[in-house]
């Protein structure tokens, strides 16, 4: 699986590297790709996460004020941690939507107040997980 | 969490970027530049002498004429085309950053903003550059206009805490007004603005309309003394400050020289407490305090305050990771130097002996794999008098001086003892206290519920009292001004 981390978050910046280690990871499962039912599925929501990534990648360069430099100490990250050693592809893909309904219903939250962008693209993005974890359910 | 690679591990001897071309420096001596966080040497910056500085100002001058002549409209397309190649490099120069000035990355990558910003609001001076005019202002039949004109060539002169930044809040503005310039980057960081060039190499000015020298003060005085230089924009200590309006004003330059400052934040009892600790501590120990925006001192007014947010601050500021910028997980990474440590602890050592008491002490902090950096962990001091050191003058560091007040008035009492006046920043959501704040403080930069006042590129970045000489600020309209002058032409058709 990705290189990604999902190393703990002690500030914005890290906040915003944990979502981009979520679409990175969830871009690579769909990408390998999968034969049967779930194939185009699988390639539609690679494309989807691609394009989000992108989002964050600007977000993170074009939003982020010096609020982001406001050190975070109360998030426990290891709770949205995915398990990454599933070997079904569905099931590590619903593993990995479900945890980042979790993570972006959160964290839209405490961006609520210091940087609406942020807020409402991570509010956008948990309701696409939502979406994304039903059409897996129902492969 | 892995480090960020860095760009490169060495840069090696710097050159000269002179019109248009990179040039081996006229220099007897070179100065090491340190990476902070491990105290290696990653490039060598030359001490450029005088000689070469005619060669870069004769070559500005010369570039003058057909500059200004070329449309604004052409001027601001090179910007475009800056501000596409800033974009791409975007992240590289705030690795640059970190590497060279310690700060943590995503501050690097905030600062990279803010340049690219200031590209993005020079774009727009077919606008902000128009003059304007009055038919039959003179007398019937006789026309006035005032016309907006480029003057020739400017300088910065600028400081090591903002690598990237500061440089762009004035020379996009001279040059899409229509004048060349010349940059000379602050010799503790030079790295970044010579990578910076690289790009500038490639973005289309025609050769001469922008340089860089690389430095020591030496070079800062040639350029204050040289008759072909219209005018000299400065950033730095106030003495400094004081020194290059003095001296370049001698000269007969236009110049516009930002100072040190001592900046308060004051919490009253019906502030928002955790947003608002969280909010200082960023402004506090950003950039490990090494900015003219940093808060310095605290200020709870009355028992209340003090009692809900002193412990507050003091349990998040121990919670601050300390380390090497290049780890994404890092809150605040080590000061410029070690010099600059040095000096840092002297005024923690000048804090204990003059009787305030240290209750965060961050001398001793130990960085694993980092032994050799110029760290130093989050300070703060209690019971600390406004006649004491600490509480006075700029520590340009981690270290935070927590001075009670009894009212909003003593407070604004407090800010104003101060000969500084750069930034102010309040915590309250009594609207009433906030109007007189904003109304009643003398300072360039005022805050509400918000701790780095940081103007937009947009808008001029402020300073009063011995924060700022001069009359026009960096960055905005302000900037338009100071690179311009009006030429004012009234006309009878006979």
């Amino acid at each position: 699986m990705a290189k990604c981390e999902f190393s703990e978050c002690s500030n914005f910046g890290s906040l915003l590297r944990f979502s981009t280690d979520f679409e990175e990871t969830a871009l690579e499962l769909y990408q390998k790709g999968v034969s049967g039912a779930a194939a185009e599925l699988f390639s539609t929501l690679a494309q989807k996460h691609k394009k989000r990534l992108d989002e964050l990648e600007l977000a993170r360069r074009e939003k982020l004020r010096e609020e982001i430099l406001e050190p975070i100490t109360d998030f426990d990250s290891k709770k949205y941690k995915p398990n990454l050693n599933i070997s079904d592809p569905v099931k590590m893909a619903i593993e990995l939507e479900e945890k980042m309904v979790q993570f972006y219903t959160d964290v839209s939250n405490r961006w609520k107040t210091i940087q609406r962008e942020i807020s409402r693209i991570c509010e956008r993005f948990a309701k696409q997980n939502e979406d994304f974890v039903s059409k897996l359910k129902a492969l | 969490m892995a480090l960020l690679p860095e760009v490169k591990k060495n840069y090696g001897a710097l050159k000269n970027y002179i019109n248009g071309e990179w040039v081996e420096a006229d220099a007897d001596k070179y100065n090491d530049v340190v990476n902070p966080a491990t105290n290696e040497v990653i490039a060598k910056v030359p001490m450029t002498s005088k000689k070469q500085i005619d060669e870069a100002v004769s070559a500005a001058n010369e570039a003058w004429e057909a500059w200004r002549e070329t449309p604004p409209v052409t001027r601001a397309r090179v910007l475009f085309k800056m501000k596409e190649i800033l974009e791409q490099n975007y992240e590289n120069i705030a690795r640059i950053m970190t590497q060279e000035q310690g700060k943590a990355i995503d501050e690097a990558r905030g600062e990279a903003r803010r340049t690219i910003e200031n590209v993005e609001c020079a774009t727009s001076v077919t606008t902000l550059m128009m003059g304007y005019n009055l038919e039959d202002g003179a007398a019937s039949g006789i026309d006035e206009d005032a016309v907006i004109s480029p003057l020739g060539t400017f300088a910065a002169i600028c400081p090591f805490n903002f690598p990237a930044m500061i440089a762009f809040w004035f020379w996009p503005y001279a040059v899409a007004t229509g004048n060349t310039y010349i940059v000379k980057p602050s010799r503790q960081v030079p790295i970044t603005m010579n990578y910076i060039f690289e790009l500038i190499d490639q973005a289309g000015f025609p050769p001469g309309v922008v340089n860089m020298v690389n430095g020591s003060h030496e070079l800062a005085d040639a350029l204050m003394e040289h008759p072909g230089i219209k005018g000299i924009s400065f950033v730095g200590s106030t003495p400094i400050a004081k020194y290059v309006y003095e001296n370049s004003s001698k000269y007969g330059k236009r110049v516009q020289t930002q100072g040190g400052a001592k900046n308060s934040l004051v919490v009253m009892e019906d502030a928002v407490m955790d947003k608002t600790v969280a909010n200082m501590l960023a402004s506090f120990y950003g950039c490990t305090g090494q900015r003219c925006l940093a808060g310095a001192n605290l200020v709870p007014v009355g028992k209340k305050a003090y009692d809900i947010v002193v412990p507050k601050f003091i349990e998040g500021a121990k919670k601050i990771r300390v380390g090497y910028g290049l780890d994404e997980n890092t809150n605040m990474g080590p000061v410029v130097s070690q010099a600059a440590k040095k000096k840092i602890l002297g005024y923690i050592q000048k804090g204990i002996d003059e009787g305030a008491k240290l209750v965060l002490d961050g001398r001793g902090i130990k960085v694993p794999g980092y032994e050799n950096g110029a760290f130093i962990g989050p300070t703060i001091f209690e019971d600390v008098a406004p006649d004491m050191t600490i509480a006075k003058e700029e520590i340009f560091g981690p270290v935070v001086s927590i001075i009670e007040r009894d009212s909003f008035d003593d407070a604004i009492d407090l800010i104003h003892q101060s000969p500084f006046g750069n930034a102010a920043s309040i915590y309250t959501q009594n609207g009433r206290w906030a109007r007189d704040f904003r109304y009643r403080v003398q300072a360039g930069n005022i805050g509400i519920n918000i701790g780095i006042v940081a103007a937009m590129a947009y808008f001029p970045f402020g300073g009063y009292k011995d924060s700022f000489f001069g009359t026009l600020h960096g960055q905005g309209k302000d900037a338009i001004n100071f690179f311009t002058d009006r030429k004012v032409v009234i006309t009878r058709w006979l």
